[in-house]
């Protein structure tokens, strides 16, 4: 694909692109912040990227069922999100903080 | 450049834009706001994908529900002063190779280079059909996701409850069995 045909056409590309750009950032999010609350806030953005990708496929490849896939992917990202909510409040109950740099141990990549 | 294209450009530069403040924000509370922001950036990337279904759960559900939750959680844990992240250079050209390896093989893959005919309009029937169909359909997953719903919301009380309550809950619990 030549580079012109990017700026001419929206196609599958454009929205591959875009997702796997918002993926890194999540991923460099959870990789350097220290806060709890937001490494699940970025877990929840990378979700949300593959999302993306299964909503271009479902549209440029004319198969609805990618669609369903988003729906109880949503379903199960909700719960992720209150059951880790729930955890970081039991952690900060614990340790009266929510740096992971100061929770248990210290090791950590 | 056609109108659509242009606004997808729009709409991509202002999720990047907010995705990139949930990281780099000062305060945790405006990060929450700007990942609300990106959700609804993603919600109209479904619109534009003739996704109007998704785009409707995504708006309740995401910007709605999570960032509610989001908040929430903040607002239960103490407000620290917030320590500036430091940049990390070996962590940035990790995920930078990453991106460019991502986006090589997208460039370089042509198979799907297909655009159904029929565009799908009025996707909740659609979706709708084929989750209750008895044949084919997704009715056992469907009814699994509601009873792993129930169990997190269960999970999620149960872990942030504090310790004497729980205590209270059995010793009613046993109480009520002995009677």
């Amino acid at each position: 694909m030549t580079p012109e045909a990017y700026l001419t056409t929206l196609g599958i590309y454009h929205y591959l692109i875009l997702s796997s750009i918002l993926f890194v950032i999540g991923a460099y999010g959870i990789m350097t912040s220290k806060n709890a609350i937001k490494i699940l806030m970025c877990i929840e953005i990378m979700l949300n990227t593959a999302n993306i990708n299964l909503v271009a496929f479902s549209r440029y490849l004319g198969d609805i069922s990618g669609q369903l896939l988003v729906t109880f992917s949503i379903a199960i990202a909700a719960a992720e999100a209150a059951v880790g909510l729930a955890i970081v409040v039991a952690v900060y109950k614990l340790y009266k903080t929510v740096d992971i740099t100061r929770i248990g141990d210290e090791r950590r990549w | 450049m056609n109108f659509e294209l242009i606004f997808f450009f729009i709409i991509s530069l202002i999720t990047i834009f907010c995705a990139v403040s949930v990281i780099k924000a000062r305060e945790i509370f405006h990060s929450a706001l700007y990942l609300a922001m990106m959700f609804l950036g993603i919600a109209s990337l479904f619109i534009m994908l003739n996704a109007e279904f998704l785009a409707a759960i995504q708006v309740l559900v995401y910007a709605g529900a999570v960032t509610i939750l989001i908040l929430f959680a903040i607002m239960f844990t103490k407000k620290e002063r917030a320590r500036a992240e430091k940049e990390s250079l070996p962590k940035l050209t990790l995920v930078s190779i990453f991106l460019f390896n991502f986006i090589f093989f997208i460039s370089q893959a042509s198979w799907w280079n297909y655009v159904p005919d029929k565009i799908m309009v009025g996707s909740v029937r659609l979706i709708g059909s084929l989750l209750f169909d008895f044949q084919e359909g997704y009715v056992l997953p469907f009814e699994i996701i509601s009873v792993v719903i129930l169990a997190a919301m269960i999970g999620a009380v149960f872990v942030a409850i504090k310790k004497g309550v729980k205590k209270e809950i059995k010793r009613d619990a046993t109480e009520g069995t002995k009677r």
